[in-house]
């Protein structure tokens, strides 16, 4: 009995005796010569590659070989495997057990089996194609008639030649014979076979079309299809480069690079006239095209192959190739579609049922590698029998009998675990991306199956692009029952995986281990910054890059950004630029000579301090820049804040009222900090902001360990005065309650003041009555960018855009610099009033070189440092102006006073010492007498904080001594 | 004939359903053909708390009035005809298939799942008229952590919505009819041993309005007096007679979200000074149980540093079932929260988010649910009244601040629901409810003469005094409005006007 046992099916009879004239090389035909293995069977012989044969006519050059070769072997063999097969095929065999290729490589000819034990032909569910992504239910069978094997089968022969294959190999063309006839229960499907089951796809046109896309598709085709649609194609660099076979191309790749999938970007089949067809036949019979796409590649691999070595190609000469074609023969090739518009997963209803589907998302979960059962290995406990049966749409069936009629014992076949083979399988909860999910709904989940080289791409967090077939499964609702309820479970089996769809920022690359999640596979779009140029196709990325080139080059790009940036509150234009920016940064210099790790860094980042009476719109400029900003962190000074942060419910000691105290702030490193009420912010947080803003990092102490972090963050801080209402006739360092020290540490400080007008407050008021009682809101449309391409405007220019400060620009910042200390000279005042310091003019670079990435300049030119000089000037003209004397001092800012004041002092101090020096100094002057003493004397008001910090000043210097509390506080000449 | 329909339908809807094709509009269309009536409507037993799913029959008819909880879950795909070409769906065909291969995936259709609790804060008075006999003694929700209040009893049930699920949102609230019977969640499906739950098969929905019953405005019986009347009665019953508090009280309840570009948005208030509750007392205040008399869906907020740090506020997704939380309150809640039971101690990272998260509601009318990766904003209406007992809400910051100014003295604040709240007669009671309903859905509008007055009034005012800014007219302006609600007025008038500032004006008098 033995060896070639059960394979035939007694009906297929025919169809093999029509075969005979042509070679034995159908094509996928479902082999079923795995169930003859029996128990002993070193290994299945039903090698993928002798499944089907590349039935395509014009693959000449090698016919005459593969003819040669297998000639007279299959013939003879399947007769004899015929009329040897004792065992009919059961009606019951599954009529839609469907073919793929047996993709064991063959190391032992089947008949080589001990035949101890027959196997049942109910086995001929062989097992499928090892993808685990595509369990076709259908068979790929196209019949004799429209696959008339021209030749035969080039890979079986090409296989068993290379094993040596003594007389055993015989059998390989013979099992591959009932690959050829009609798939298990002939009877059920007569004419279908020849086509998809229940369709008008022809299977052999399909291969063949695929076969000449893969070989005549050229990068032109694609260019052509781009510009007929109107997207933006590439530029040939010579006409040449638009008519390399780019597919050769990356068969040979593939084989260099030892990979197994081919990325196939299926806009590419669209572009090339003659496989237009394929791409609907793809995109709807996905699992019965995808296996015979990838029964071409693999043909194609050879053939390739086969003419590499003939022409004598590097490293595939002689012996080597033929080690070469011997793997290839070995592996198992994978198509891995992709290119399909992605659809909302809420829009997969059940007419999507096994079709090709492409959606976006977020990976929420992913399980651990699962062993994914592919073949199921039985043993009859009575007579020994063994049964392989496969995987059919998730599941297993297990056989109920023993299926050899002698035995045909109920319930004796047990499970051989290490004789089943499995898969890596994972699957995956992806969820919809927040830009997908329609406005008040909660996102959907699906479940993707991923299998094989996919699995471990991607990881809980990653946004993906994923090709998949969309599967609905019935559900055992009562596992006891057995019996399904009308219900059914749906989930997508992915073909292909993209990492980084949608979003404006993608996924930080840093964050992946080097090389860590290269997405297996050579082909379109597997590598886009360096593969684009190879397949001329442009990809999303790129083409996002050439709108933000485009927008780039606008000449009023400063301004439409600017207003783009929060364009719901009005004007406050320079503050817009500023933030600006801020957002865009400066570049981060570090000094390579230097001791230690390279000498001292300098920030690029820059800090902007908004200033202003209280609704004057600052929070809402805060809160929209923590939305652009990449990662923002939002917090109010008072506490309740963003993530990351703890408080304190504390009863406050003076008025007994529970307040909440704010803990430590959490700071990201390169992203943007934002704080509201940054002067109600506790003086803790505020020495910890001193570091960050000078030095960048953050020192923690905890459990015993000293460590300082990096926190490259800029600030852009609002604060309100210190009264309700600025006081402008106060210098700001009086008008803020924050230390001088750390108001010289934000580059720009902008004052935003609501001033009284009645023309302004008459229209402010029309406009309030209009919008908050009227229920007309109108709505303005300027030319602004949306948020999202903002967001991407700033990002793209900030990971790409370095500038360099060129010689003109150079000199022109000295030339500011210098301008701007002059400012303040007035040959009249005998005092020296400071009105830049080195930290204005490193704030000036920072601002040029900001205002040069916003171009997308290289360059940081003339422009860029004068528009950085006038938002400068305009930052101190509001904000370091002494409101006594009209003057900009930066000394105000960073020593907290003004020389005007500085002189004022310095004449308080001698009234003062005047006044004690009169009556009963000796004995002490009641505080609030010699505050009215003075004002007597003197012609301006006294201010009593300026008064009290000049007499704190004498009492450092030992000529006054001040006793008592509060009111009864007296003051007491000291005697020098 | 058609008065059999009824009965039928309530006696075995399987057998009705099964007579029709199953294209979901058609059943749609048919049953509510059947109910179309208030009175056969009526009839249908009503799935409550006093009528928990344990008593009800299986595959009984019911109709649900509730709050959507989440809507997260997948939809489900189900065969919608059986073998024979019978009707599938709506929990039918427990004999389905077993033979997976000759499944014609042309039958399959979707159904929308859902989880549903009922309504948060309803107020007792709105419940559905029933016929049957209370019975609350057993019923435990299966999934409590889908219930806004922990620990509160509800009922929560697994919804199936066969035709036009997707209009639904989360917090909708919504009447359903359907077929009420036991099913694995979804999740659940494939484990060996699925736990139950109660599932609703709906046959059709009806939307419930923002007032639970239907108002008008202006309310026919609502004059400045019955006004008058209602104010100080909230002033005697929870306030200790502070009329001007109840008066804010009350034009803070009937904000809503007026527009969301530009947000006008519902006005805060912070009630300072109010006592915290002694030891030993309830925490609800009586404030929250005279509103529930008169507004139909209050809830409180008691925020402690057990609900800070330890229960979610905002509805989260944990292992892809999205748990709700405090927030989470259907369109037209008024949320009295107290501070009172704040005591000193450290709030973590969850109590900060909360209390971020109430204040994102109380600013932006958006409750964001957490999600993996990624947080969602969803809309909200809620009126929220904060009750504090320091100066100011130690937390938040309010639009609106009015110290406590107790008349009468001794006055017990906390008080339980069945106890020392004098509720006025029934016809009374109506009239007040007619009042705040109507309020709560009416809009005003302002005359061309009002609004020149109004403009007038700030320039002058500007001129006049420093610190006024475009936020007070702003704030006035949302005051002027709801006053003239409460009024019943269909104009802001000058009167109107002139009355907003005098009650402004005596808030700040309080606050100096």
């Amino acid at each position: 009995m033995s060896s070639p046992p059960a394979i035939d099916f007694p009906t297929s009879d025919d169809d093999v005796e029509m075969e005979d004239g042509a070679e034995h090389s159908m094509p996928n035909v479902p082999p079923a010569q795995e169930p003859l293995f029996l128990a002993g069977t070193p290994s299945i012989t039903g090698t993928p590659a002798r499944r089907w044969g590349s039935n395509a006519p014009d693959s000449t050059p090698l016919r005459g070989v593969t003819a040669r070769r297998a000639v007279g072997m299959g013939t003879p063999q399947r007769n004899l495997f015929r009329s040897s097969s004792p065992l009919a095929f059961p009606s019951s065999s599954p009529a839609k057990t469907p073919r793929r290729r047996v993709d064991i490589p063959s190391d032992g000819p089947p008949d080589s089996d001990p035949l101890d034990f027959p196997s049942s032909p109910i086995t001929a569910r062989t097992p499928k194609n090892r993808r685990g992504d595509i369990h076709s239910s259908l068979s790929i069978t196209p019949s004799k008639s429209t696959l008339q094997p021209r030749r035969l089968d080039y890979n079986s022969n090409r296989d068993f030649n290379d094993l040596n294959s003594d007389a055993t190999n015989l059998d390989v063309p013979l099992s591959s014979a009932p690959l050829l006839s009609a798939p298990a229960a002939p009877t059920d499907e007569p004419d279908e076979i020849r086509a998809i089951w229940g369709t008008t796809v022809n299977l052999a046109e399909t291969m063949k079309l695929f076969r000449e896309f893969l070989k005549g598709f050229k990068p032109k085709y694609r260019a052509a299809h781009d510009r007929d649609l109107g997207l933006p194609t590439r530029v040939f660099s010579s006409p040449e480069e638009g008519e390399v076979p780019l597919y050769e191309t990356y068969l040979r790749r593939m084989r260099q690079m030892g990979d197994t999938n081919l990325n196939l970007d299926m806009v590419n089949l669209l572009a090339y006239p003659p496989s237009k067809k394929l791409h609907s036949q793809l995109f709807k019979y996905p699992q019965e095209v995808i296996p015979a796409m990838d029964q071409v590649l693999k043909d194609l691999m050879l053939e390739v192959a086969d003419i590499d070595q003939q022409t004598g190609v590097d490293g595939m000469e002689g012996t080597v190739g033929d080690e070469e074609i011997a793997d290839i023969m070995g592996r198992i090739y994978k198509v891995r579609p992709f290119g399909l518009p992605a659809v909302n997963m809420r829009d997969l209803n059940p007419t999507d049922t096994d079709k090709l589907v492409c959606i976006k998302g977020l990976v929420i979960r992913a399980t651990p590698v699962i062993p994914d059962m592919k073949v199921a290995f039985f043993r009859c406990l009575t007579c020994s029998h063994t049964v392989q049966v496969e995987i059919d749409r998730g599941k297993i069936e297990e056989p109920a009998r023993c299926p050899r009629d002698v035995c045909a014992s109920v319930g004796t076949m047990s499970l051989v675990h290490n004789r089943c083979e499995f898969a890596d399988r994972q699957v995956i909860r992806l969820q919809e991306t927040p830009d997908a999910v329609p406005d008040g709904q909660t996102p959907h989940t699906v479940s993707l199956s991923v299998y094989d080289e996919l699995v471990d791409v991607s990881k809980p967090g990653d946004r993906l692009v994923v090709s998949g077939i969309f599967r609905s499964v019935p559900v055992r609702v009562n596992p006891r029952q057995r019996t399904l309820k009308s219900l059914f479970k749906t989930y997508l089996d992915v073909v292909h995986v993209k990492l980084g769809g949608g979003g404006a920022l993608g996924f930080d690359r840093s964050t992946r281990p080097a090389g860590g999640d290269r997405l297996p596979g050579v082909g379109d779009g597997g590598n886009e910054d360096e593969e684009s140029g190879v397949e001329g196709r442009q990809s999303r990325k790129a083409e996002m890059e050439a709108t933000l080139r485009e927008l780039s080059t606008k000449p009023d790009i400063y301004e439409v950004l600017a207003r783009s940036l929060a364009p719901s509150i009005w004007e406050m234009d320079d503050v817009k630029k500023g933030i600006l920016l801020q957002l865009f940064g400066g570049t981060n210099k570090s000094i390579a000579r230097g001791g230690g790790g390279g000498g001292p860094r300098y920030r690029g980042d820059i800090n902007v301090l908004l200033v202003g009476d209280p609704g004057t719109s600052k929070s809402q400029i805060l809160q929209y820049v923590h939305k652009i900003a990449p990662r923002g962190v939002y917090t109010s000074g008072k506490g309740s804040s963003a993530v990351g942060l703890t408080a304190y419910v504390t009863r406050d000691p003076d008025s007994k009222q529970l307040v909440l105290e704010s803990g430590a702030l959490v700071l990201s490193d390169g992203g943007v900090c934002c704080i509201d009420e940054f002067d109600k912010m506790s003086d803790a947080t505020r020495s910890v902001l001193h570091e960050v803003m000078e030095q960048q990092t953050v020192s923690i102490a905890k459990a015993g360990i000293i460590t300082t972090l990096n926190a490259r963050t800029s600030i852009l801080a609002a604060a309100n005065p210190v009264g309700s209402k600025y006081d402008v006739n106060l210098p700001i360092t009086r008008n803020i309650d924050l230390p001088p020290t750390l108001i010289s540490r934000f580059d720009l400080l902008y004052l935003v003041l609501d001033q009284v007008d009645e023309a302004l407050d008459r229209k402010l008021a029309q406009h309030l009555v209009g919008l908050y009682l009227e229920d007309a809101p109108a709505r303005e449309t300027e030319d602004i960018l949306p948020l999202h391409e903002l967001s991407a405007y700033i990002d793209y220019a900030r990971s790409k855009i370095h500038p360099v400060i060129t010689e003109d620009a150079g000199a022109e910042l000295v030339r500011s610099y210098v301008d701007m200390r002059n400012m303040g000279d007035d040959p009249r005042a005998s005092e020296k009033r400071i009105t830049a310091t080195t930290r204005q003019l490193e704030s000036m670079i920072r601002l040029s070189e900001a205002h040069a990435r916003m171009r997308f300049s290289e360059f940081v030119e003339m422009q860029d440092v004068k528009e950085a000089c006038r938002l400068m000037r305009e930052a101190i003209r509001t904000s370091a102006m002494d409101p006594r004397t009209g003057k900009i001092d930066m000394g105000m800012l960073n020593t907290g006073t003004a020389s005007g004041q500085r002189k004022m002092r310095d004449d308080m101090r001698k009234g003062i010492l005047s006044v004690l020096e009169g009556a009963g100094g000796a004995r002490g002057i009641k505080w609030m007498e010699v505050i009215k003493m003075l004002g007597e004397q003197s012609s301006v008001k006294v201010d009593t904080a300026e008064f009290g910090e000049v007499i704190r000043s004498l009492e450092n210097e030992g000529l006054v001594k001040v006793v008592g509390e509060r009111e009864k506080r007296m003051i007491r000449r000291m005697e020098g | 004939m058609v008065s059999a329909l009824v009965p039928d339908a309530l006696a075995d809807p399987d057998a009705v359903l099964q007579d029709l094709d199953g294209v979901p509009a058609r059943v749609t269309d048919h049953f509510k053909s059947i109910f179309a009536s208030d009175d056969a409507f009526n009839e249908i037993p009503p799935l409550t708390l006093d009528h928990p799913p344990e008593v009800h029959k299986d595959r009984s008819l019911v109709r649900f009035r509730a709050m959507i909880q989440d809507t997260s879950p997948s939809p489900e795909i189900y065969l919608a005809k059986r073998s024979g070409g019978r009707c599938g769906g709506w929990g039918l065909g427990d004999d389905a298939t077993t033979q997976a291969d000759n499944i014609d995936y042309a039958n399959l259709k979707e159904c929308t799942v859902f989880w549903a609790v009922s309504v948060p804060g309803e107020s007792p008075w709105t419940a559905p008229v029933a016929d049957l006999p209370p019975n609350r003694a057993t019923h435990r929700p299966p999934h409590p952590h889908k219930y806004p209040v922990p620990g509160a009893p509800h009922v929560g049930v697994q919804v199936k919505i066969y035709d036009a699920g997707d209009s639904l949102r989360s917090t909708d609230v919504v009447t359903f009819v359907g077929i009420l019977t036991s099913e694995p969640i979804q999740a659940d499906l494939e484990l060996a041993t699925p736990s139950l739950v109660p599932t609703l098969h709906v046959l059709f929905f009806q939307p419930v309005p923002p007032t639970i019953v239907p108002r008008v405005y202006p309310s026919p019986s609502a004059t400045p007096e019955l006004r008058d009347e209602l104010i100080t009665w909230i002033a005697d019953e929870a306030l200790a007679g502070d009329r001007d508090a109840a008066e804010w009280v009350l034009l803070c309840a009937i904000a809503r979200v007026q527009s969301r570009t530009p947000p006008i948005l519902p006005l805060t208030l912070t009630l300072s000074h109010f006592p915290s509750p002694g030891a030993g007392q309830t925490t609800i205040p009586a404030l929250t149980h005279v509103l529930a008399q008169i507004f139909p869906l209050v809830s409180t907020l008691p925020i402690s540093l057990h609900t800070l740090n330890d229960t979610s506020f905002a509805p989260e997704s944990k292992n892809e079932d999205l748990h709700s939380g405090w927030l989470q309150l259907p369109a037209g809640s008024v949320c009295v929260v107290t501070e009172g039971g704040v005591t000193e101690g450290g709030v973590f990272e969850r109590g900060l988010a909360n209390l971020r998260a109430v204040q994102e509601a109380m600013n932006a009318q958006t409750l964001e649910y957490v999600f993996p990766f990624s947080r969602f904003a969803f809309e909200t209406d809620i009126a929220f009244v904060v009750l504090s007992e320091g100066r100011k809400s130690t937390f938040f910051q309010i639009n609106a601040n009015v110290p406590l100014r107790p008349t009468t003295p001794d006055f017990e604040f906390y008080k339980s629901a069945d106890s020392g709240v004098r509720i006025p007669g029934r016809e009374k009671l109506e009239a007040f409810r007619a009042l705040v309903g109507g309020a709560k859905i009416g809009s005003v509008s302002i005359g061309e003469t009002t609004a020149e007055f109004i403009q007038d009034d700030f320039v002058n005012e500007r001129k006049a005094a420093q610190g006024l800014t475009s936020d007070d007219l702003i704030h006035r302006m949302m005051v002027a409005r709801l006053l003239a609600l409460s009024l019943q007025e269909k104009e802001i008038t000058v009167e109107v006007w002139e009355k907003t500032k005098a009650l402004e004006g005596r808030r700040k008098a309080r606050l100096g």
